[in-house]
């Protein structure tokens, strides 16, 4: 072999080369042998890997597959069972204004409605005195002090519904009903004309539960509690009739900010825990607990330190249990620490009905009485007021100097609670010389 | 071969094996690296076999696997013995029968001179002079123009004939002792 590039090369190279290739001879038989079989091997061990690779592919894909669809299940049924976050609720009122501390006050006489945005609706009869409470995210709880309301409540399992009716406690699980609460006779009634509720209170049987077409009347002057089947076309048993649900409401679809109440916020500061503590206890017929507390605490330290709303809660407390002293103290204690309260002049009134009970009470009754009529002429409690001064003026000097009272409660209120009274007392003083 | 069939295999190894396995002792100066080389020139063949479109060409194709696979392995202990600063196994195994002792010092010898070749130059030499191929056929084997295989086999020949010479031991060749 000549070639071009052997010129470069030594005569050394080209033995090397040559007696580098005998030594690097060709393989024997048996290294080829040997060669076969492990390439045999090592090709079978290649195909078995790889069956196993796509075994495992498989499985793996299978198992990523299952994974995925029950990772997809899981977050499906999370999603469906996860509770939606709870709108906030506000509210608005027609034919009133909503105070300090979410009291409620009419502007006429013809009542008035609190129009909340989830639909649920309190359409409060004239004269009846009403309280929406700050707003917790799961709860709502509005209070009957006086009077009559017909509750229409939109279902949701997501917020529990309170009614506070005096000393009832009304829980709703979704429902229309009316139910009023005269404090003068301590007498409750509630008429469930759909759904269901639960009502707590001074009651023998502890929680009552209604169903549709029930009444509940408690009178806890004469101990009474009774449900009758209730006849709901009977007008007189509704209350002040209940706006048609379908109406489309004002706030309804408007976030709470943008719905606000006419003359105060729609949705009030929340209130502190003691606050709202005394006045469930009384909700709940608990007046023994409350006494008991002050007993503990001392009544001269509680009368100092309790709040407005607590000072109510024992005033009742206390009234309920035939321990006017206590009462009275508490009733006067808020007057001096609270005169600017929204109750400040309940007070006047309640302070008459608790001197009514006390021994030889009855001229400071009066007293009070006619203190709260000059103050509070139009004022929830007037027609009651003015009923009470009417009775206890008779029963103190006859029907002579009671009969001025009788007229003028027959000029203002002639078809309220007293006027068959009044007309009775009429009649016998125009007998009398 | 296509099927992975057993006697496929074995026919290929038999025909083949000896052209893939002498090559690349020659390449390499090992034994065992050139089994090594061998088992897994005839592995890839038979996983790469569908791309053959010409089965005519089945020879040229394993040789063009060959040659890839010597110049992976010869890049692999250049780059080894750069980082770890080990001399290259050199010719293990060379036992021929037709070949003394005294000679196999010698060819210990001008394998480590071969080693010190770049790689493509060890194997265009390694082709050229050893395996008989033309120029032309080295260029095509290796993907390289012709110009590019006389310019490397020039300088492999050069630099080892220079070594040669710097060699006591080697260089007795060229005054004619070992004849």
């Amino acid at each position: 072999m000549t070639t071009a590039d052997e010129g470069q090369e030594s005569r050394a190279l080209r033995e090397l080369t040559a007696l580098y290739c005998e030594g690097m001879a060709s393989p024997t038989a048996a290294e080829l042998d040997r060669g076969r079989n492990a390439l045999l091997a090592r090709l079978a061990a290649h195909r078995e890997g790889r069956r196993r690779r796509v075994r495992w592919s498989s499985a793996l894909c299978v198992a990523g597959a299952v994974c995925a669809l029950v990772a997809l299940k899981i977050a499906s049924t999370m999603q469906r069972y996860r509770p939606r976050e709870l709108p906030p609720l506000a509210f608005r009122v027609d034919g009133g204004t909503v105070l300090e501390g979410g009291y409620l006050r009419e502007s006429g006489h013809t009542g008035m409605t609190v129009l909340f945005n989830e639909g649920t609706r309190f359409a409060l009869a004239a004269g009846t005195r009403g309280r929406v409470h700050p707003m917790a995210r799961g709860e709502a709880q509005v209070t009957i002090e006086h009077g009559t309301a017909s509750v229409q409540v939109t279902p949701d399992s997501r917020r529990a519904w309170l009614v506070d009716v005096g000393p009832f406690l009304v829980t709703v699980k979704g429902t229309v009903f009316t139910v009023s609460w005269d404090p003068l006779a301590e007498q409750f009634q509630l008429t469930l004309r759909r759904g269901r509720v639960v009502v707590s209170g001074p009651l023998s049987a502890g929680e009552i539960a209604l169903r549709t077409g029930q009444r509940l009347e408690v009178n806890l002057a004469r101990a009474e509690t009774t449900i009758t089947e209730a006849n709901l076309e009977d007008g007189a048993s509704r209350g002040p009739p209940v706006p048609d649900r379908e109406e489309p409401l004002p706030g309804k679809a408007k976030p709470a900010r943008s719905a606000p109440p006419r003359e105060a916020p729609a949705v009030a500061a929340g209130g502190s825990g003691s606050d709202r503590r005394w006045s469930l206890a009384l909700a709940r017929g608990r007046w023994d607990s409350i006494l008991a507390d002050v007993d503990r605490a001392g009544v001269e330290a509680t009368l100092g330190k309790a709040s407005s709303e607590d000072l109510f809660a024992l005033a009742d407390a206390a009234r309920y249990r035939r321990r006017p002293e206590l009462a009275r103290a508490a009733l006067l204690a808020a007057q001096r620490r609270f005169p600017d309260s929204p109750r400040a002049l309940d007070v006047l009134f309640l302070l008459g009905r608790v001197e009514e009970t006390r021994e030889g009470g009855t001229a400071r009754a009066i007293a009070w009485y006619d203190e709260y009529l000059a103050r509070a002429p139009r004022g929830p409690f007037a027609g009651e007021a003015l009923g009470r001064k009417m009775t206890l003026t008779d029963k103190l000097g006859g029907p002579a100097p009671a009969r001025p009272i009788a007229l003028d409660y027959l000029r203002r209120f002639p078809v309220g609670s007293y006027a068959k009274s009044a007309r009775a007392l009429l009649a016998v003083a125009g007998r009398d010389p | 071969m296509m099927a992975g069939s057993t006697w496929a295999v074995a026919e290929a190894w038999r025909r083949y094996a000896p052209m893939v396995l002498t090559l690349a002792r020659r390449a390499l100066g090992s034994q065992a690296e050139a089994e090594d080389v061998g088992q897994e020139v005839f592995c890839r063949l038979f996983r790469k076999v569908k791309s053959l479109r010409d089965p005519e060409s089945l020879r040229s194709f394993i040789y063009a696997f060959a040659l890839r696979a010597l110049k992976s392995e010869l890049r692999r202990r250049k780059l080894r013995s750069w980082l770890i600063m080990v001399k290259p196994e050199v010719l293990v195994g060379l036992g021929s029968r037709t070949v003394d002792f005294e000679s196999r010092d010698i060819l210990r010898k001008f394998s480590g001179l071969l080693d010190r070749l770049p790689p493509r130059a060890r194997l265009v030499f390694v082709l050229r002079r050893m395996e008989a191929m033309t120029v032309e056929e080295v260029a095509a084997s290796m993907e390289l123009s012709e110009s590019t295989v006389k310019r490397s086999m020039a300088a492999a020949a050069s630099r080892l004939s220079r070594w040669i010479a710097a060699d006591p031991d080697l260089a007795g060749l060229v005054r004619g002792e070992w004849e």
